[in-house]
């Protein structure tokens, strides 16, 4: 038997009653092109879903108090700083949460899964795409937030709109990265739990992101919630004569963020390319 | 010589303790092939493990000659609808179909045309920039169907297309279906209900409890459960007297009483039974209400051929009916 060329086309038999006529030859798209469709799709459903207007009024809420605190004359930086706080260490981590059955998980219970799995794309760019296409709503929706409440709490400060811009920049590098990583996470619990991932991806989150953060020590290194604030420059380790915090900088933080995102994309691409999803159930 | 469609060998595929399909040794010619068997027969995982979203589990199989699992190749050349109703309902028409076009290589381009121009065969054309949320349930079956065929297959692999449509989308896709034979293309078109697939194809595959029943022509496969006793049922005012002169033709085989005002006689001549019936009611001056043949239908072709063969010889007494058309 013959081996079939990667390019084919409409129009090759003489047969062929199809009135659309002839059409142009096509090929099996590049993993990158199939990634760039995949996260188009996903992003063009998430920006009309109602989990996309949900995001925004959860995240109009701390904009709303930033507004407020500049009417009543509270803003400034320790205001800024604490907002910051609560979207590294609760807003990011739920907000991406939120979004783990807008994943694979999504595909599987609303069974359109089967019409990706019949093209001719790897499995893997399935949950890459759908990370991508999330991520890309949720960060501009999470960064316009915090650029808007920067803009709240400093504008009644003399010139500190202007001065605390760095404080601002690594504010926003912290949440995309927080946006990254969360992301990250929840593709993962998206692509191996599709009963109700948003459960477990919440349970996970408030046990180690939250929870761990709290814990003395050294123990609480494997909250990432603990190294974003460390990136952000929120981070101050408690001394005490029996268990004191790490000292965490940026250089340390920073790799520890990208790799265990990085994991977390592993997990989830190689769980889509080993399991079988059913739809027929 | 084409190479067949698909050829399987002791194909198995079982979903923890439960059988999916057991012992699947097919070859599938190339043409329109209807995939015949009841709900749970394992029509939808045959054609799970054709497309690659499943693996089998034992047994090898092939499709146009190349493996399936991880064959991004052989998945440019097949197009598949599948039997459930999920569907994208945020995305248009157009945008759903000509997303699937992207995905199967199509350029981008050339994906909104094809996808309009695909919708439109099928009777979307006026629905196409309509949500696919607010389609019915025909409408979805045909959107589906679409983004099957819009980047042009050789092989279309289609679980229960007509499911859900009204007489006129029926026949539009029966219509198209034989159309896709005629030029060339590969199909199969997986169904419960038997005239569904007569109306396409000559040609079926029947499953029953995830093993091969019978594989063929229909016409050859439908002498063969001719030669047992073929049942009509009667529903009339005087059963009893039209059975009094229908058992004296040598044609009626047996005459039974299962309800009131009704009778049900065998025979192994139905041509010859079905015109007797209404012409002795007719001399008799009986009026029959009904005439039905419990037989007629799928399950009957079923319950017979694994009444004959008992349940454990199924595979090995598969009915084998090649060749002939239609009588």
């Amino acid at each position: 038997m013959s081996e079939r060329a990667p390019v084919v086309g409409r129009g090759s038999s003489a047969r062929d009653p199809d009135p659309r006529g002839a059409a142009p030859a096509r090929q099996v798209p590049s993993a990158l092109e199939a990634v760039r469709l995949l996260a188009g799709l996903s992003l063009r459903r998430t920006r009309r879903g109602r989990l996309f207007w949900l995001t925004a009024v959860i995240l109009a809420l701390p904009v709303a108090a930033a507004l407020l605190a500049l009417i009543s004359g509270h803003g400034g930086v320790p205001f800024f700083d604490e907002l910051l706080g609560v979207f590294l260490r609760y807003l990011a981590p739920f907000i991406m949460a939120l979004h783990a059955p807008a994943t694979v998980a999504e595909e599987v219970t609303g069974k359109t899964i089967t019409y990706l799995f019949s093209r001719p794309v790897a499995r893997w760019t399935l949950p890459l795409g759908k990370y991508l296409g999330n991520l890309a709503v949720n960060a501009v929706l999470m960064l316009a937030a915090l650029a808007l409440i920067y803009v709240f709490s400093m504008i009644g400060e003399r010139d500190a709109l202007v001065l605390e811009l760095p404080r601002l920049a690594m504010g926003l590098f912290a949440l995309l990265l927080a946006a990254v990583l969360f992301g990250a996470m929840a593709t993962a619990f998206g692509t191996m739990v599709t009963s109700f991932p948003f459960v477990a991806t919440l349970i996970y989150v408030l046990i180690v992101e939250v929870g761990f953060s709290f814990v003395p020590g050294w123990f609480k290194v494997t909250a990432m919630t603990v190294h974003l604030r460390a990136i952000a420059g929120l981070y101050h380790p408690k001394e005490s004569m029996w268990l004191s915090d790490p000292q965490l900088t940026l250089g340390v933080s920073l790799p520890v963020v990208l790799a265990l995102a990085a994991g977390w994309l592993l997990i989830a691409i190689a769980w889509v390319g080993s399991t079988e999803y059913r739809t027929d159930k | 010589m084409s190479e067949p469609l698909v050829t399987t060998e002791k194909l198995c595929k079982w979903y923890g303790k439960v059988v999916g399909i057991n012992d699947f040794t097919v070859t599938i010619p190339q043409g329109v092939t209807g995939l015949l068997g009841p709900n749970g027969a394992g029509k939808s995982t045959f054609i799970k493990l054709l497309i690659g979203a499943l693996r089998p589990s034992k047994g090898t199989l092939r499709v146009l000659g190349e493996r399936v699992w991880g064959n991004r190749l052989l998945l440019a050349r097949i197009g598949y609808c599948p039997e459930h109703d999920g569907i994208y309902e945020d995305l248009t028409g157009t945008e759903f179909v000509a997303a699937m076009a992207r995905l199967s290589g199509t350029p981008a381009a050339a994906s909104r045309k094809l996808a309009r121009e695909t919708l439109e065969q099928l009777g979307l054309g006026a629905a196409a920039d309509r949500r696919l949320g607010e389609y019915s349930k025909g409408m979805r079956q045909r959107a589906k169907l679409a983004q099957a065929m819009v980047h042009d297959p050789e092989v279309l692999l289609l679980d229960e297309p007509l499911t859900g449509c009204d007489p006129l989308a029926r026949a539009q896709i029966t219509q198209r279906i034989k159309e896709l034979g005629k030029a060339g293309k590969a199909v199969l078109v997986s169904s419960h209900i038997l005239h569904e697939v007569e109306s396409m194809t000559p040609e079926i595959l029947l499953v029953y409890k995830g093993q091969v029943l019978a594989e063929g022509n229909i016409y050859r496969i439908r002498e063969m459960i001719d030669e047992h006793p073929h049942k009509i049922r009667v529903a009339c005012d005087q059963p009893r007297v039209l059975a009094q002169q229908l058992i004296v033709s040598p044609d009626v085989h047996s005459v039974h009483f299962e309800q009131e005002g009704e009778l049900v006689l065998e025979t192994r001549n139905p041509d010859g039974c079905y015109p007797l019936i209404p012409k002795l009611a007719l001399e008799s001056g009986l009026k029959i209400r009904a005439l039905t043949s419990p037989d007629n239908n799928l399950q009957a072709v079923f319950d017979y051929l694994t009444r004959e063969r008992g349940p454990e010889g199924v595979a090995k007494a598969a009915v084998k009916a090649a060749g002939g058309g239609a009588p």
